[in-house]
């Protein structure tokens, strides 16, 4: 659950010193970033490709009750069982009901963020039902005893030293003379434990990427195939999903998978993109002989037709982190929420409260890559602004940040002040800091000075520089 | 009742005619987009080759055969058993049992432990370079997954260009099959330390076997 949000200044601060941590993010850049570039890069469509796919999901939101109306009317009708739960405690109790009543001891689950948003883990717990993650990444952060800090790389944390010694310590059967200090071997050691529990389990739970309304389909989208293995070994399959998941068509479907896997892995299809439609059919011998789909609101349908309407139209890819300085900075975990990351800074507050969650939209430079990668565009500067303006409204943070707002708005507020005020300090800037050209230490700006220097003005504003660009001259 | 409750808050937040709105989402469903792909690398029309390339560059094996009846001779040749006759599950459709499977003991469901799995595609995708396979009667889309081995058969005229053309073949029926997937490459994660393994949950390798004269 959302936990610790108000922490997040020192959980910031902490998780710069951590190495370990740092390390393991330092792969981002050369990792996912360079994964999607390339995938850009051989798309010459790819722009266009966003366009579809931010007016599908927009046009979706402005008719969401009747795509909704028409998912349920559509899924009821292949056989499956459909539940809206207003809240998380009424989602958590309509699976935990469906799980006793076939008497599961043992669920396997695919990553499903949604499910972390409801705490689904502990509570199942709480019944004497054990729920084990089966996406790698998930199930490593399950042994550890932490929340996912990425939405679609749960343990980009974690590095593989760390890993290995958590398989040794949890895998009690395992050889001590066996091999585990590459990836491969991990890998392979993971697939041999988690392969019991798929067979094992009774119910399977995933999440879905999206539910599509012309089928009555829900797809799930994994790398690993744990998502199929999920859904279709056990005899009850259960999906949990938002109400935004909604999408109308098949083919609105594929242009937004289109998006989805360049996005988030560089991939134009991640290996297994699955639709699953309702329970066995008639003459068939395999596969789950129930099906049940768990729709959640949890506070979503106040943002339908708001000014924050547009965090509804996020598909989860994870680009905005990937590609966000303060996220590849501090990591997941420092957020204190299950959606880190820009998405995460816009979204958070919703879910918890702006007063418990006002730092996240301020640990922003609002330099607007996040909007830039985001395959369906959504304006995720602008929402962060809005979150700022309302605490600022609501009298939020700090009396000391507050008046310094203030002063500021003062002074921004007259622009022969400003500009004259502005000169003064740039050159002054410029006189002491002249000799190397940076500051290694500056008063009141020893939070930027202690990690990095801070380059020394040029000698002239920036108003200046502009002025005499408007008059011709070449600076 | 929440359904109600969701749903009609929904609706008060929406602004527009409801009538109107009613119809433009009646349009929706009956609207057919066409999309046409383009790609930097290489050029002409999505083909059968197109399919296999990208399939092979996301580590399947691809092999081409004239008829069915070769199929059998094809996975003895490329299977690996370990030094022992392997064991192989095709879940009994007509398509595969009417076959002579030489050097394979046929086993009748995926999780007594065979090495080879064998399943038909409803349709490939040239866009994507994607396997779609769905369950059904005597196709266990299981037998995808819990195989080390996964062997897809597909019919060359079952390849189509784009994504929605594959769809159009799939979801056909008066119901949508109960499990259907796109299968791209075999299992995989970057899950450990971001570097790419093979094989996570699903098969290590991933065959594909055009059926059909070109």
């Amino acid at each position: 659950m959302i936990v610790g949000l108000e922490r997040f200044p020192d959980a910031a601060r902490a998780a710069r010193r951590d190495m370990t941590l740092q390390e393991a993010l330092s792969g981002l850049r050369g990792g996912l970033v360079a994964q999607r570039a390339a995938a850009k890069s051989k798309t010459p469509d790819f722009e266009a490709m966003r366009d579809h796919a931010r007016d599908i999901r927009s046009h979706t939101l402005d008719h969401l009750d009747l795509y909704l109306a028409a998912y349920i009317a559509k899924a009821e009708a292949n056989g499956i069982s459909v539940y809206v739960a207003e809240t998380a405690d009424e989602a958590r109790r309509i699976i935990g009901e469906i799980c006793e009543a076939s008497g599961a001891r043992v669920v396997t689950k695919g990553k499903s963020m949604v499910s972390e948003e409801i705490g689904l883990n502990g509570y199942l717990a709480g019944l004497g039902i054990e729920a084990v993650e089966t996406d790698l990444g998930e199930y490593i952060v399950q042994l550890r005893g932490e929340a996912p800090s990425h939405i679609i790389a749960p343990a980009i944390h974690v590095t593989e030293p760390q890993v290995e010694a958590l398989f040794r310590r949890v895998h009690r059967d395992l050889a001590a003379v066996r091999r585990l200090d590459r990836a491969v071997d991990l890998v392979d050691e993971a697939r041999r434990v988690m392969r019991e529990r798929f067979l094992a389990a009774s119910v399977g739970i995933t999440g879905a990427n999206f539910l599509v309304a012309e089928t009555g389909s829900a797809v799930v989208v994994t790398n690993e195939g744990n998502g199929d293995l999920t859904a279709n070994l056990p005899s009850t399959h259960v999906v949990l999903a938002s109400i935004e998941k909604v999408v109308p068509t098949l083919a609105d479907a594929m242009a937004l998978l289109r998006v989805l896997g360049r996005s988030a892995t560089g991939q134009d299809m991640t290996a297994y993109t699955s639709f699953f439609s309702g329970p066995r059919r008639d003459g068939e011998t395999t596969g789950p002989t129930a099906m049940h789909v768990v729709i959640l609101d949890n506070g979503r349908s106040a943002l339908v037709g708001g000014p924050f309407e547009e965090m509804l139209s996020c598909i989860r890819c994870g680009a905005c982190l990937n590609h966000c300085p303060i996220y590849t900075a501090v990591g997941g975990h420092a957020y204190g929420s299950v959606y880190p990351g820009p998405i995460g800074a816009a979204l958070t507050p919703h879910l918890a409260g702006l007063q418990a969650a006002h730092h996240l939209p301020e640990a922003s430079t609002l330099c607007g890559r996040c909007e830039d990668v985001c395959p369906v565009r959504i304006p995720i500067p602008r929402l962060l602004r809005q979150w700022r303006e309302r605490a600022f409204e609501q009298r939020i943070g700090s009396a000391f940040s507050r008046r310094l707002l203030r002063l500021w708005v003062r002074l921004a507020l007259q622009p022969r002040l400003y500009g004259a005020v502005m000169r003064l300090l740039v050159a002054g800037l410029e006189r002491f800091g002249r000799r190397s050209g940076r500051f290694r230490w500056l008063p009141f700006a020893t939070a930027w000075t202690r990690e990095r220097d801070l380059a020394a003005p040029q000698g002239r504003t920036f108003q200046q520089l502009w002025a005499e660009r408007q008059r011709g001259v070449e600076p | 009742m929440t359904r109600a409750s969701v749903l009609a808050r929904l609706g008060a937040a929406m602004s527009g005619d409801l009538n109107a709105r009613r119809a433009a989402v009646a349009a929706r469903f009956q609207y057919r987009p066409r999309y046409q792909p383009t790609f930097a690398e290489g050029s002409g029309p999505l083909s059968v080759s197109k399919f296999v390339e990208r399939l092979v560059a996301r580590a399947a094996e691809a092999f081409e055969i004239a008829s069915l009846a070769d199929l059998p001779g094809l996975v003895t040749r490329v299977a690996d058993g370990g030094g022992q006759m392997p064991r192989l599950v095709h879940g009994g459709s007509q398509v595969f049992a009417g076959l002579s499977w030489e050097g394979v003991e046929i086993v009748a469901s995926a999780r007594a432990g065979a090495e080879i799995g064998v399943s038909l595609a409803v349709a490939g995708v040239a866009e994507t370079g994607s396997l779609v396979i769905a369950s059904g009667v005597g196709a266990p889309i299981e037998i995808a997954f819990l195989s080390d081995t996964h062997v897809v058969v597909i019919e060359r005229a079952a390849i189509v260009a784009t994504l929605e053309e594959a769809c159009d073949r799939a979801f056909g029926g008066q119901l949508p099959p109960r499990a259907l997937s796109f299968m791209s490459g075999p299992s995989r994660t970057g899950d450990i330390g971001g570097r790419i393994v093979l094989g996570a949950h699903g098969p290590k390798r991933l065959i594909v076997v055009v059926v059909g004269a070109a």
